[in-house]
């Protein structure tokens, strides 16, 4: 039983091969050496892929020398650029000008309503105004949360003064 | 075969010079390309037409492998065994394209290439017999694991050996061997079930 089963197992696998192998004896078409030859010989006479700078710069060696001089000249520059600003800010002293500082006891707003004045014009000297000592007429009356404080104390009795 | 090797390059002092040995070098490549279309083309297209399964595609396929050949010419010289090289580099040329032509059903393609394969001596009654039972191998084929598949189609050329198929699909010839077994044993079983079904 098992002896047949290897067999037809055997010979399954033989036929089988026996087709891939006509498959792979196929004759290739008579002139396809030709068209091989015709299609290489038309890829070499082809003209070369030339890019738009080998148009102003034929050389090969001449265009990596040249991509390597760009190279070098951007990343000189680069490393002016970010080494050089430092040093010219101590020469020179700021370029900015501060701000006068701010007391304390102003506030947070201090500022707010500051006047730039541009250190190119001379500033305009302005006279102090008057000073007028107010009247007794026109003074302000003391808010009544501001008497009435006073007031309590006045009329009410401490508990001392009545025992 | 040997392939005719390109002139060596030498430090020159004259650009005529440099120029005439590298036209010598490009006409060595050419002949050199030449010479292994002559001997190995048919190879290698029927190494791309059982996997395509397609003339024409096997004729692309065959010219595309030259024309890379023809970009690396300046390694020609470096290549130990040429047949297995060209070999290797059509089998990444057919299986590249297999995957992009993926989609296209191979059902009507088996049918033809079971008609197409040789019977002589036979009657017409053996004939029709043999082509259903090319298609029904080459459908059971189909059914094997890529790897199996691509196994038991190189064994099929007899020019080809465990080692060369191990170079070509850039694996060891053990491995090769533990594939065909099994490959053979799946063949097998694919094929008496198949029977059994009909």
């Amino acid at each position: 039983m098992t002896q047949n089963f290897r067999n037809s197992e055997y010979e399954n696998t033989s036929q089988a091969e026996e087709t891939l192998r006509l498959l792979a004896e196929l004759p290739p078409p008579a002139d396809l050496k030709d068209r091989v030859h015709y299609r290489l010989a038309a890829e070499r006479t082809k003209p070369m892929h030339r890019s738009f700078w080998s148009l102003w710069m034929p050389a090969q060696r001449l265009q990596y020398a040249a991509a390597a001089v760009l190279v070098v000249a951007v990343a000189g520059s680069t490393w002016g650029v970010y080494h050089t600003r430092p040093q010219a800010g101590q020469k020179a002293g700021p370029s900015t000008q501060i701000a006068p500082a701010v007391p304390h006891d102003a506030g947070g707003f201090g500022t707010a309503g500051a006047e730039r004045v541009p250190p190119t014009l001379s500033p305009i000297k302005v006279p102090p105004a008057p000073k007028k000592k107010p009247s007794a007429s026109k003074m302000a009356k003391p808010s009544p949360k501001v008497l009435a404080p006073q007031a309590a104390q006045q009329t009410s009795p401490t508990p001392a003064a009545n025992q | 075969m040997e392939i005719p090797t390109t002139a060596a390059m030498k430090p020159t002092e004259s650009k005529a010079q440099f120029d005439s040995i590298s036209d010598a070098r490009v006409e060595d490549a050419g002949v050199a390309i030449a010479a292994l279309v002559d001997e190995f083309a048919g190879t290698l297209y029927r190494v791309a037409y059982s996997v395509l399964r397609n003339a024409a595609d096997a004729e692309d396929a065959v010219q595309e492998t030259y024309l890379r050949v023809l970009r690396h010419r300046n390694s020609l010289s470096e290549i130990r065994d040429p047949r297995v090289w060209l070999v290797r580099i059509v089998w990444n040329v057919v299986l590249d394209r297999k995957r992009r032509a993926k989609t296209r059903p191979e059902t009507d393609d088996i049918a033809d290439l079971a008609r197409m394969l040789p019977a002589s001596g036979l009657s017409a009654e053996e004939r029709v017999a043999s082509a259903q039972h090319h298609e029904h191998v080459l459908r059971a084929v189909t059914q094997l694991p890529e790897k199996e598949q691509r196994v038991l189609i190189l064994s099929a050329f007899e020019e080809l050996s465990s080692v060369e198929i191990a170079q070509i699909l850039g694996t060891t010839e053990s491995t090769i061997r533990s594939r065909l077994f099994r490959a053979r044993n799946l063949l097998s079983n694919v094929l008496s079930h198949s029977r059994s079904v009909r």
